[in-house]
């Protein structure tokens, strides 16, 4: 009997400390996650800006369309890469798992030959036990994406489609929907579409009834009286990077928001656990106390009768 | 016509400065100088080259931040700046400029090294230095 109580008195004691390191997980996560959403907010303001500077310049340009930058062309390479974005730890429930199963799906269904760029520690081990061709990863910053990875990305990408070694280039991440729930999202980057560069395209929340961030009336009355120094095409070709950095910043803070979101609902869930755990070990063990006790006042109490 | 220009100098991070100035200035891009707003200026799109914005304020100070690059864009009385990087004096990290400054330097002498942009880091290195050293 003694034995069983101190093994009990082990285990509660082993299970408390896991729920003080998964609650302080859960508060640390909960405060990254609030600076990364001020962040996401930073960013879709400047995106806004981009955009509607890039419609009033288009607005201004002699050429329209297909003339206006190489990364609105396709070109003759058949192979398509996927930057799939995931987590570099674990400790986040279903969240690394949903994006990468999402990814070998939709790179199953739309392309014959993909290539993968992998951000995130889990994204490069999957595709690397998968023997995935892999074209470029980059991990150690899925918490905190900083701006210079994302042009880092942006720039070997956009190498390798000036090379022509891929043609479309797709992001694979989790959209950040709320803290609850994080969806699985793929977008197109490349060749850079009409419709996309109407839009922030990882952030569809923000848009207006036509499905787009521009504001028109603004737009039109902006393109009549302005100037463009040196040229509307100059200007575009200086912009038309800018708009991609961003796109790929957008996704790895909206996966690094939805990656602690994710941590923090499966730390929760992991202290509720140990509560309930603890709970029922303290009853085991109270049990047991008691049950100790009963046998050892028998003892005694038959003891004395013998004797008497 | 109003007085003053409302100034917005926004990137990816944060927004660095809203707010009402005089007058400010920009490194132009491509040929040497400073490009300067003043209120009334015909509205425009312009790109911005590597060095330092100058606000000079209502009350009359005067500010300045770094601004590599970017897009200035001019609309009656007001003016957006996009940029990706901006900082304010006080925000450099001296010694790290000072390192960049080294290694660029070295780059530089090394002819295989990508030479545009082995310059631009020492540009910004050496402006980072410049006004850190101006304000401290």
């Amino acid at each position: 009997m003694a034995d069983s109580m101190r093994d009990i008195k082990g285990r509660i004691k082993s299970v408390s400390s896991t729920k003080q390191i998964t609650h302080a997980m859960q508060l640390v996560a909960s405060a990254k996650l609030r600076r990364t959403r001020e962040r996401a907010d930073a960013r879709r303001a400047y995106t806004r800006h981009i955009i509607e500077t890039m419609h009033v310049i288009a607005s201004g340009m002699d050429s329209q369309g297909e003339n206006v930058s190489i990364f609105l062309k396709n070109n003759d390479s058949d192979r398509d890469l996927f930057v799939v974005i995931a987590s570099d730890k674990g400790l986040a429930g279903g969240f690394n798992s949903n994006v990468l199963k999402y990814s070998m799906e939709k790179m199953a269904e739309i392309s014959e030959n993909p290539v993968v760029f992998a951000v995130g520690v889990k994204s490069v081990d999957f595709f690397t036990r998968r023997r995935y061709e892999i074209a470029g990863s980059y991990t150690g910053e899925s918490e905190n994406p900083s701006l210079t990875l994302a042009r880092n990305i942006g720039s070997a990408v956009t190498t390798m489609f000036i090379e022509q070694k891929i043609n479309r280039v797709f992001v694979v991440y989790n959209r950040f929907v709320s803290v609850m729930s994080q969806v699985p999202d793929i977008i197109q980057l490349l060749p850079l579409t009409g419709d996309s560069l109407s839009m922030d395209v990882v952030d569809t929340t923000s848009m207006n009834e036509e499905g787009s961030l521009v504001d028109t009336e603004r737009v039109t009355k902006l393109k009549s009286v302005m100037i463009f120094e040196p040229d509307a095409e100059m200007l575009m070709e200086d912009l038309v990077p800018r708009y991609f950095d961003n796109a790929i910043y957008g996704a790895l803070l909206e996966s690094a928001a939805g990656e602690l979101a994710a941590r923090r609902m499966a730390m929760e869930n992991a202290t509720d656990n140990a509560d309930e755990l603890i709970g029922s070990l303290t009853l085991q063990y109270n049990r047991a106390r008691q049950g100790a006790i009963t046998q050892e006042l028998t003892e005694i109490i038959s003891g004395a009768d013998a004797i008497s | 016509m109003s007085e003053f220009i409302k100034i917005k100098i926004i990137t990816p991070e944060r927004v660095l400065f809203e707010g009402d100035v005089e007058k400010y200035t920009v490194k132009s891009s491509g040929e040497v100088g400073d490009f300067e707003v003043l209120p009334g200026h015909v509205s425009m799109a312009t790109t911005i080259g590597l060095g330092r914005i100058k606000l000079y304020l209502t009350d009359g100070t005067e500010k300045e931040a770094t601004l590599f690059g970017g897009f200035n864009l001019i609309d009656g009385d007001n003016a957006t700046i996009m940029t990706e990087v901006a900082e304010w004096p006080e925000e450099i990290d001296l010694e790290r400029a000072e390192k960049a400054k080294a290694r660029a330097e070295e780059r530089l002498n090394q002819s295989d090294m990508d030479y545009a942009r082995a310059h631009a880091a020492l540009l910004r290195a050496v402006e980072r230095i410049d006004i850190y050293k101006s304000k401290n």
